[in-house]
């Protein structure tokens, strides 16, 4: 599998240094909101060039919560800490520390970061978990792994 | 004028230290009446002399009641032993959220004149506990209205073209603020969820839909210690908005509490202590 982290950090660099420069709100107020999904358009297009088209997967679709199938994360070191999502009262999501091991199948779905209207700097990647032999009540939830620990491969 | 002294044998007098804790009583001749060993607290660590059980002022300078081992600072009692007072604070929260905190915890540093407030001493150089910040209350958000469960026919998921945020309907309701905040913790310590998800719709094709008109929507994503951030989300698509709650913005109370009197920051500009 290749390791194309390389790929995603020329992404990644690009779509949040275009946010904190141009689309960033500081306070952000439900009339000021509309203007910032603007961003997310360009980011979908960013995307699609910096990093689908240069993996020969252009213009490939999937819904916004859906992992992409061939983009793998893997854990670099044994294990690491890391955020699993889990559903709260008022309809958002509730993240619960947990330690993630090397043996746990993730795909990529974004990355993430918490404010997304402040500074961004897409810290996490935004992974579904496949599988998760230690804690395999996890498997099926979405799970946030700081960017440092780990690698995005290309699924042959 | 009788003199007095005739009456005593002997005088004595107070000493106390740079907190006004009175350490020693000494006769004329220079000989110790009294001597006297406290903790930071005030708990009486060793006493001696021929006065000294009889010497009621003593710790602060302040009177000791020796049946029920309090110190009288004339707004309040204070317990050595429990190291707090045990009279809540006349001013209530506005000298903090602790109403029974006596001297900030940092007796060393402060001492309360009477039972009002604390004041840094002039002796120490340096605070080493920062000044309280002013109290302000915890937002609330009420919850959602409930509504009975209908039987009729089903209610359309997708509402009207061209309709505008809820909020911005009318101008008197404030608008939603998507700043991240504290939601705090119930008293098991759990976190108190995120506000409703609020989702509304807006004219045009974006985003993958077809019909003319499209969705934006802010979710709520709460880190282990609370803190609730916003998220953007939009259509996938055509798919269906969520239903969201309309917004209720906080309601401010019916009447605003009478104002309180306020006690001046130092000790040496209140007016009481200028007669």
């Amino acid at each position: 599998m290749p390791d194309i982290t390389d790929l995603m950090n020329n992404y990644r660099e690009c779509a949040r240094n275009l946010w904190n420069t141009y689309f960033r709100i500081p306070n952000p107020r439900q009339s000021q909101v509309d203007d910032a999904f603007g961003f997310d358009k360009i980011n979908e297009l960013l995307f699609n060039e910096l990093v689908l088209n240069k993996i020969g997967k252009a213009h490939s679709k999937k819904k916004h919560a859906e992992p992409w199938p061939f983009l793998t994360v893997n854990i670099v070191a044994k294990d690491c800490p890391g955020l699993i999502g889990k559903s709260s009262e008022g309809g958002g999501k509730y993240w619960d520390e947990n330690r993630i091991t090397k043996n746990a199948v993730l795909q990529f779905i974004s990355y993430f970061d918490w404010d997304e209207f402040d500074y961004i700097d897409y810290r996490y990647y935004k992974v579904k978990i496949i599988s998760f032999p230690e804690f395999p009540q996890f498997a099926g939830a979405d799970a946030l792994i700081e960017t440092c620990y780990a690698r995005i491969y290309l699924r042959d | 004028m009788p003199d007095l002294s005739a009456q005593v044998s002997t005088h004595s007098f107070y000493h106390a230290d740079g907190n006004g804790n009175v350490t020693c009583l000494i006769y004329t001749n220079q000989t110790i009446a009294a001597k006297y060993l406290y903790d930071p607290f005030g708990n009486l660590l060793g006493m001696s002399g021929t006065l000294a059980d009889a010497n009621r002022y003593r710790f602060s300078s302040k009177e000791w009641y020796g049946n029920c081992g309090l110190y009288y600072y004339l707004y309040r009692f204070y317990d050595p032993n429990l190291q707090r007072w045990i009279n809540r604070d006349p001013i209530e929260e506005e000298g903090g959220m602790n109403l029974y905190e006596w001297v900030r915890n940092y007796p060393t540093g402060h001492f309360d004149a009477f039972g009002l407030q604390a004041i840094i001493d002039p002796i120490i150089e340096e605070p080493i506990i920062r000044p309280l910040p002013p109290y302000t209350p915890p937002i609330r958000f009420p919850a959602p209205p409930q509504t009975p469960p209908t039987f009729g026919p089903p209610i359309p998921i997708t509402p009207p073209a061209n309709q505008p945020a809820p909020s911005l309907n009318n101008p008197n309701v404030p608008e939603p603020s998507y700043s991240p905040y504290d939601a705090g913790k119930d008293c098991n310590g759990k976190c108190n969820p995120c506000r409703p998800n609020q989702y509304w719709m807006v004219p045009g094709d974006a985003h993958g839909s077809t019909k003319g008109v499209h969705w934006h929507g802010i979710e709520w994503h709460q880190t282990p210690d609370c803190i609730c951030h916003p998220k953007r989300v939009s259509n996938d698509g055509d798919e269906p908005m969520p239903p969201s709650p309309p917004y209720s913005p906080p309601t401010p109370p019916s009447t605003p509490p009478p104002p309180r009197p306020v006690i001046p920051n130092s000790y040496w500009t209140d007016p009481r202590n200028m007669a």
